[in-house]
C-alpha cells in the first residue's frame, strides 16, 4: 500500500490523471523489485556465494568476513553451511549437478583465498580418506565427485585414481593411516573385485570403515552380503553427499546410528522378500505344470541371411566428427552424464534449462572437441560367416567358410522364452551359414588426457562435461556404425527416420556388448579382439577386459528381426 | 495456364535423374583437354566435351528418369568468375539447357513426356555471412536464369540451398529473368530444395521449420531436400513437410552418408536399398518429386522409376504452419499462447539512450549484447531495430546492425525506419522472415505502395500505422478513423500487392494521455475501442502498438503501471502484439490494486461528464486510500 496520498474528491473537479500522479508521489519502485544482495549480512552473503556458485565479489566478501571471523570459522560455520544447503537441494532434486560443481569451485576458491591467512596447525582437517576405483575398472567420474565434495567439506582426500589393486590400496593405508577407505566401480565385475578386496583387508587385519559406491553396486547387495564379509564397518554411499554424511559419522565415531538404519532396512526387505518368494513359488509351480521348458527359444529359423559387402575386417581411419555428433543421445548426455536432472521442474522449466544452459555448453564442447582434435573417431569392423550349435556360436574363417576359427558360448534364459544369442543365427543342422558383424570404435586417448588435466586443475565442471562428452560420443559412433552395417547388409529400410528412436532399438536386429545381461562374459572380448584386431586403432584390453582408452566400445551385431535386449 | 510440368506433377510422382557431379568425376577426364584447365568446373565441360554431358543425360533418361537437371549448377556469373568464364554465363547456361532439352525430347513419348529442369546451386559464397552482396548475387543468378529460360527449360530448381537469404535472392533473380522473358512462375515453375546438414539445420543454421515459414509466401511450386545425407536422415524433415507444407515436396538424397573406408570415399546405399527407402517417402509422406544426389547412379534411378510406377502415393493431410516470422534459425508464431507477441523496443536510436550511444561509438558487440539481453532476460519474441539518427548513414548502420543480429541473436527482426532505403538495407541482410515497421498513407499511396513491394520482394510481414494524408487530422485519434484507415490499408495491401492478410500488422497508434490537455484525454479509450473494432472486423489481421508512448512524461514507476494496465485492456480488446521494454511490463497480479484502479480511471477518462469525461468512477472503481474521509 502506498504512503497515504490524499484521497481525491470525486466531483466535477476530479482529474484521474492528477489522482494517478498523486498516488505515485512517494513511490520509487514497484512491488516487483529484486532484493539486493548488498542488503544481506556478510554471513548471509558468504552462504549465498556458495549456494549460487557466484565467484564475482567473493574475494571482497571474504576479506570483509575476515575482519570479524577467523578464516577457519568462516569455512566451518558459514561456507560449509552453504555447502550443506547445496547438498540438501541436490538430494531433493532441486539443484543440478553442474551447479553443485560450480558451488564446489567457489568453495575451493574461497578456501584458497583464506589459506594464506590460516595458522598451520594440526587438526585443520576433519579427517582423512583414501579413494580408489578398483582393479580393472577405468571409470572414475563418481569417485572424483566424492573427492570434490569431501575435500571442500574439510576432509583430506588421498585419491589413488583408477585400476587400483588391493596391494596399492593397502600400501596407501599403511602410509596415510586414513580414517576410511572408499572403493568405487562401474562394472558388474567390479562388485566381485570389491568382495575380494574386503577379504584381503580382513586378511591384513585392517578394520577401518570402508565405503562402497558406484553404478555397479546396489544398496541391498552392499549392505547385506558385502557388509557381512568385512570385519570392520562396510557402508554404502549412493552419491557424494551420502559419502559426506558417512564421513561425518565415521570421524565422530558415531556409526551405531548408521548401522541401526541399515539393520532396519534389511529387516524390512527380508519381510518383503518373503512375500515375493511365496508368490513366485506359487506361480512357477503352475507354469511348470503347464509346460516343460523347451531346450531352445522359438525365434524364427528361416530369416533371410543378408549378404555382406566383404568378409573379414576393415579399418576406418577417419570419420568426420560432424557425422558422429548427430547420433549423440542428448538425454543420456544431459541427464545421465552431466546430471542435469529434471527433479521437480516442470516440462517448461526443464526445456528452458536445456535451451539456456545445457545446449550452449553442448555446442561449445562440440566445437572445442573438433577444433582441438580431442575426439578422433576410428573404427574397425567386419563380417564373419557363422553358425549356431546349441548355446555356442561358431565363427568361420572369412576366406575358408568351412574352417572354424573361434567360438562364443552364450548363456540361455532359464525360464521365460529360453532366449540365447546363438538362437538368432542359422544352426549347424540347417547346413546354411549365417553372418555376424562386429565392431570396435574409439574416440582416441586425447579426450581422457584432457579430462584428467581439467580435474587436476580443479576445473570440475569442465571435467564432468568433457568426460561425459567423450563417453557419449563413443556411444554415438557405435550407433552410427551399427547403422552403417545395416545399410551395408541392406537392412536399413526398417530404421526409424528419427535418430533419437535409434537409441531405443527402432531398427532391425540388435547390438550386444560383452558385460551386458545377454552376454555377460567379459573374457569374450579376447575373442572379439583376435577377430577385429582393434590394436590398429590404438585399442588394447586391460586385465579385466576393459578397453583402453576408456572412450571406446565394442559389440557384436545381430541381424535377426527378433533380436532385442534381454536378460538372462 | 499451368505448364505441362505442373500438370504432370498434379497427376503423378516425378522421378528426377541421379548425380551429375559424381557421374562426371567417375569418367576419367583430363583437366587440361576436357575441362579447359578449369578444375572443378563442370560447366567448363560444355566448351569442348558437351558429349559427356549429353551421355549422362541419356543414361538417366534411359534408366527411366522423367526429368533431367541441366549442367548449370555453378553457372551463375559470380561462380564462373572463379574460372574467368563470367562473360559466358548466359551462353553456357543456354547451351547446357539445350543439350538437356535435346536429350529429353529424344526420349519423350506422349505417354511419358520428359522434362528439363534448370539447376542453380548455392554458389560458393554465403550471403548471410557477408561473403557476397545481395545485388551482385541477384544479378548473377538472373543472368544464369535467362540462359536457362532461353535454352528451353520446363522448370528451374534452386538446389542444395544452405542459406535462406540466398534462396530469397535466387527466387527474386529467377522472377526477374522470367519477367524479362515475358514468362511467369505458373508456366515455368520455380522449385526450391534446401540442404539440411547432419546437424539438423541448414549450413547457416536455419531449421526446416524456419525455411518453410520464410518461403511459404513466395510463388514456388515445391519445397524439399537434397544432398548432405541419405534418405533415412531426411526422414523427419520430409515428414514435417508432409504435414505442414501445402505444395509439392521433393526429396533428392545422397546414397547414404559417405565414409572414408580403406582410403576411398564410399556411399553405402546400393540401388535396391535406396529405391526402397525412397518409395517409403512416396507411400508414407506423399512426396511428389524424387531423385538422387551424390553417389546415385543410373541403376539407382532405374529401380526408383520402376518402383514409383507401382507405388500409390499417400494422400496428405496438410495443416499449414501458423503464420509466423522467423529468425535465421527458428520460426516465431505471430499469435502467442497466453501472451502477446513481445517486440523488444530497446534497439531503437530514438527510443533508447543506451542504443544511441552504442551506435555513436559503433560498439556493435554492445548492440548484440543489448539485443540478447532483451531476448534472454526480458523475454522478447521479436526485436525492433531502428537506427534512424540524423547525421549518420542510416542505411549503412542498418546493414551493420542487422547482419550481426541475424547471426548472433535467435529472434526475428522488425526492421523499423521511416526511410525506404534504410528498410531495404536491413532486409537485404536478413535471412529470416522479418516484419517491416512501417507503412502509412501520410504521403499518399505512392510511398505506401513502395513499402508494400518491399514486403513482397523480401517476404516480410508489414506494420501499417493508421495515419493518412489528411493535413489536419493525419494520425487517427478516434476509433472511427483508426478503423477506416485500417480498412483502406488492408484492402490495398491485399488486393493491389498480394500480401497475406495474416502478414499485416495494424498499428492503431498509441498517443499520450499524460499531457493533461483535453485533446489527449480520450486517446487511450479511443485506442481500446479502435482495437476492438478492427479485431472484430478483421480477425486474421495482427494488431500491434508501441505501448510506452501512452505514459510519456510520467515518472518511471508510474509508467510501468500505466503501460501494463493499458496493455492488459488492449489485449482483452484484441491486440496481438506490442512493442515494449519487455522487462518493464508487469503482470496484473503484481500491480498494487489501488494503482491499477487509478490507472484504469485514467485510461477510460473517468472525469465528470460535465467536463467532457465518461463519468466519475463508481464506488468499485475507486482505489482504497490508507486513511482519510471523503473530502
Amino acid at each position: 500500500m502506498p504512503d497515504a496520498p490524499t484521497k481525491p474528491a470525486y466531483d466535477a473537479s476530479f482529474d484521474p490523471l492528477q489522482a494517478f500522479i498523486d498516488l505515485f508521489a512517494d513511490v520509487t519502485s514497484t512491488a516487483d523489485t529484486k532484493p539486493d544482495r548488498t542488503d544481506l549480512t556478510v554471513e548471509e552473503r558468504l552462504r549465498a556465494h556458495i549456494i549460487d556458485g557466484e565467484k564475482e565479489g567473493l574475494s571482497d566478501c571474504l576479506d570483509e568476513a575476515m575482519t570479524t571471523y577467523a578464516p577457519l570459522e568462516i569455512i566451518n560455520d558459514h561456507l560449509l553451511d552453504g555447502m550443506k544447503v547445496v547438498g540438501e537441494l541436490f538430494g531433493a532434486g532441486k539443484m543440478q549437478l553442474p551447479f553443485v560443481l560450480q558451488s564446489a569451485e567457489v568453495m575451493k576458491r574461497a578456501v584458497a583465498h583464506l589459506e594464506p591467512h590460516m595458522e598451520r596447525v594440526e587438526g585443520q582437517t576433519k579427517g582423512k580418506v583414501i579413494l580408489a576405483t578398483v582393479k580393472g575398472d577405468v571409470h572414475d567420474i563418481g569417485k572424483n565427485l566424492v573427492d570434490i565434495i569431501l575435500t571442500n567439506n574439510g576432509y583430506t582426500v588421498v585419491n589413488l585414481g583408477i585400476k587400483q589393486t588391493i596391494t596399492q590400496i593397502l600400501a596407501a593405508q599403511a602410509e596415510h593411516n586414513a580414517d576410511a577407505i572408499g572403493l568405487s566401480g562401474l562394472l558388474v565385475k567390479s562388485v566381485n573385485v570389491m568382495e575380494d578386496n574386503l577379504r584381503e583387508l580382513n586378511e591384513h587385519d585392517i578394520t577401518v570403515p570402508v565405503m562402497l559406491g558406484g553404478a555397479a553396486l546396489s544398496r541391498h547387495y552392499a549392505e547385506s552380503y558385502l557388509r557381512s564379509i568385512y570385519e570392520g564397518s562396510c557402508l554404502y554411499g549412493k552419491d557424494a553427499f551420502e559419502g559426506l554424511a558417512l564421513m561425518d559419522r565415521i570421524v565422530t565415531d558415531d556409526l551405531d546410528h548408521v548401522h541401526a538404519e541399515i539393520e532396519a532396512r534389511l529387516s524390512k526387505r527380508a519381510a518383503a522378500d518373503e512375500v515375493v518368494a511365496k508368490d513366485r513359488a506359487k506361480k512357477s509351480a503352475s507354469v511348470k505344470a503347464a509346460t516343460e521348458a523347451p531346450a531352445r527359444s522359438s525365434v524364427a529359423t528361416d530369416v533371410d541371411v543378408p549378404t555382406p559387402p566383404f568378409w573379414g575386417s576393415r579399418l576406418v581411419e577417419h570419420v568426420e566428427l560432424d557425422t558422429v555428433y548427430p547420433y549423440i543421445n542428448t538425454v543420456a548426455l544431459f541427464r545421465g552424464q552431466w546430471q542435469f536432472k529434471r527433479g521437480a521442474a516442470s516440462d517448461e522449466e526443464y526445456e528452458a534449462l536445456v535451451a539456456d544452459e545445457v545446449t550452449p555448453i553442448f555446442e561449445r564442447l562440440k566445437a572445442t572437441c573438433k577444433d582441438e582434435q580431442l575426439l578422433t573417431p576410428k573404427v574397425v569392423y567386419g563380417y564373419w560367416p557363422c553358425q549356431s550349435d546349441g548355446d555356442d556360436l561358431l565363427i568361420f574363417d572369412p576366406e575358408d567358410h568351412d574352417k572354424e576359427i573361434e567360438r562364443f558360448t552364450f548363456p540361455r534364459q532359464a525360464g521365460r522364452k529360453r532366449l540365447c544369442i546363438s538362437d538368432f543365427f542359422r544352426s549347424v543342422q540347417s547346413g546354411q551359414k549365417d553372418v555376424i558383424p562386429m565392431h570396435c570404435v574409439t574416440m582416441g586417448p586425447r579426450v581422457s588426457d584432457a579430462a584428467r588435466r581439467l580435474f587436476e586443475a580443479d576445473d570440475y565442471t569442465e571435467y564432468l562435461y568433457l568426460h561425459g562428452m567423450g563417453v557419449e560420443t563413443a556411444e554415438a559412433l557405435a550407433e552410427l556404425w551399427h547403422k552403417r552395417i545395416r545399410q551395408e547388409l541392406g537392412l536399413a529400410g526398417e530404421d526409424s527416420p528419427k535418430v533419437r528412436e535409434l537409441f531405443t532399438q527402432h531398427y532391425r536386429g540388435s547390438r550386444y556388448s560383452f558385460g551386458y545381461p545377454a552376454c555377460p562374459e567379459m573374457s569374450d572380448q579376447d575373442t572379439l579382439f583376435r577377430l577385429l584386431r582393434p590394436e590398429r586403432i590404438g585399442c588394447t584390453l586391460t586385465e579385466n577386459w576393459q578397453i583402453d582408452p576408456e572412450q571406446s566400445t565394442s559389440a557384436i551385431v545381430v541381424h535377426h528381426p527378433e533380436a532385442k535386449y534381454f536378460n538372462v | 495456364m499451368d505448364s505441362p510440368f505442373r500438370q504432370a506433377l498434379a497427376e503423378r510422382v516425378i522421378v528426377l535423374d541421379g548425380a551429375m557431379g559424381t557421374s562426371i568425376y567417375e569418367r576419367d577426364l583430363d583437366v587440361e583437354t576436357d575441362f579447359c584447365g578449369c578444375e572443378n568446373c563442370p560447366e567448363a565441360l560444355l566448351l569442348r566435351r558437351p558429349d559427356v554431358i549429353e551421355q549422362i543425360h541419356h543414361d538417366f533418361l534411359e534408366a527411366g528418369a522423367d526429368a533431367v537437371e541441366t549442367d548449370t549448377f555453378g553457372a551463375m556469373k559470380h561462380v564462373l568468375a572463379e574460372f574467368d568464364l563470367q562473360d559466358r554465363c548466359f551462353e553456357l547456361s543456354k547451351q547446357a539447357t539445350e543439350i538437356a532439352r535435346a536429350a529429353a525430347d529424344a526420349h519423350s513419348t506422349s505417354d511419358k513426356p520428359r522434362f528439363v529442369i534448370g539447376s542453380l546451386g548455392p554458389g560458393t559464397k554465403l550471403l548471410t555471412l557477408g561473403q557476397q552482396t545481395w545485388d551482385v548475387m541477384l544479378d548473377s543468378y538472373a543472368e544464369a536464369a535467362r540462359g536457362i529460360i532461353a535454352g528451353g527449360a520446363d522448370a528451374i530448381v534452386l538446389e542444395t540451398c544452405q542459406d535462406l537469404l540466398q534462396i530469397k535472392c535466387g527466387i527474386n533473380a529467377v522472377l526477374k529473368a522470367l519477367d524479362d522473358a515475358g514468362r511467369t512462375p505458373e508456366d515455368l515453375p520455380i522449385l526450391v530444395s534446401v540442404t539440411i546438414e547432419q546437424t539438423g539445420s541448414m549450413l547457416v543454421g536455419s531449421s526446416i521449420e524456419a525455411a518453410a515459414a520464410a518461403l511459404r509466401d513466395y510463388p514456388i511450386t515445391s519445397l524439399g531436400l537434397n544432398c548432405a545425407t541419405g534418405p533415412t536422415e531426411m526422414g523427419e524433415y520430409i515428414h514435417f513437410l508432409s504435414r505442414r507444407w501445402d505444395r509439392t515436396i521433393s526429396v533428392v538424397p545422397n546414397a547414404g552418408l559417405p565414409a572414408l573406408v580403406e582410403g576411398r570415399t564410399e556411399y553405402p546405399l546400393g540401388p535396391r536399398d535406396f529405391a526402397e527407402q525412397m518409395l517409403a517417402f512416396v507411400q508414407r509422406d506423399g512426396v511428389g518429386i524424387v531423385g538422387g544426389c551424390c553417389g546415385t547412379t543410373p541403376e539407382h534411378i532405374r529401380l526408383l522409376a520402376q518402383g514409383v510406377a507401382d507405388t500409390t502415393p499417400a494422400t496428405r493431410k496438410v495443416t499449414p504452419q501458423a503464420p509466423s516470422c522467423t529468425s535465421t534459425y527458428q520460426p516465431v508464431e505471430y499469435r502467442q499462447d497466453q501472451s502477446f507477441l513481445i517486440v523488444g523496443e530497446r534497439c531503437n536510436a530514438s527510443g533508447s539512450r543506451k542504443f544511441k550511444r552504442l551506435l555513436e561509438e559503433e560498439d556493435w558487440d554492445g548492440i548484440v549484447s543489448l539485443a540478447r539481453e532483451q531476448v534472454r532476460a526480458e523475454g522478447a519474441h521479436v526485436l525492433d531495430v531502428n537506427v534512424d539518427y540524423a547525421g549518420r548513414d542510416n542505411a549503412k548502420d542498418m546493414a551493420e546492425v542487422v547482419s550481426r543480429l541475424v547471426r548472433q541473436v535467435d529472434a526475428p527482426l522488425m526492421i523499423d525506419s521511416t526511410q525506404i532505403a534504410t528498410i531495404e538495407a536491413g532486409l537485404k541482410h536478413a535471412p529470416g522472415k522479418c516484419i517491416i515497421n512501417s507503412a502509412n498513407f501520410e504521403d499518399g499511396d505512392e510511398k505506401f505502395d513502395q513499402i508494400c513491394r518491399l514486403a513482397k520482394t523480401y517476404g516480410a510481414g508489414l506494420v501499417i500505422g493508421t495515419i493518412d494524408e489528411d493535413p489536419e487530422a493525419a494520425m487517427a485519434r478516434t476509433a472511427d478513423r483508426k478503423l477506416s484507415i485500417a480498412e483502406r490499408a488492408i484492402e490495398r495491401a491485399i488486393n493491389v500487392h498480394g500480401l497475406n492478410e495474416h502478414d499485416i500488422f495494424i498499428d492503431p497508434l498509441v498517443l499520450p494521455i499524460s499531457t493533461g490537455m483535453d485533446q489527449d484525454r480520450r486517446s487511450a479509450l479511443e485506442l481500446v475501442e479502435g482495437t476492438r473494432r478492427i479485431a472484430e472486423k478483421h480477425p486474421a489481421v495482427q494488431l500491434i502498438c508501441g505501448l510506452s508512448n501512452v505514459s510519456f512524461g510520467l515518472k518511471p514507476v508510474a509508467r510501468v503501471v500505466l503501460n501494463s494496465v493499458l496493455l492488459d485492456e488492449l489485449t482483452n480488446a484484441g491486440m496481438t502484439s506490442a512493442i515494449v521494454h519487455a522487462g518493464k511490463i508487469l503482470p496484473l497480479a503484481r500491480i498494487d490494486e489501488a494503482q491499477r484502479l487509478a490507472a484504469l480511471n485514467l485510461v477510460y477518462d473517468r472525469r465528470d461528464a460535465s467536463v467532457g469525461g465518461t463519468g466519475l468512477p463508481t464506488h468499485d472503481q475507486r482505489p482504497a486510500y490508507a486513511e482519510g474521509v471523503d473530502a
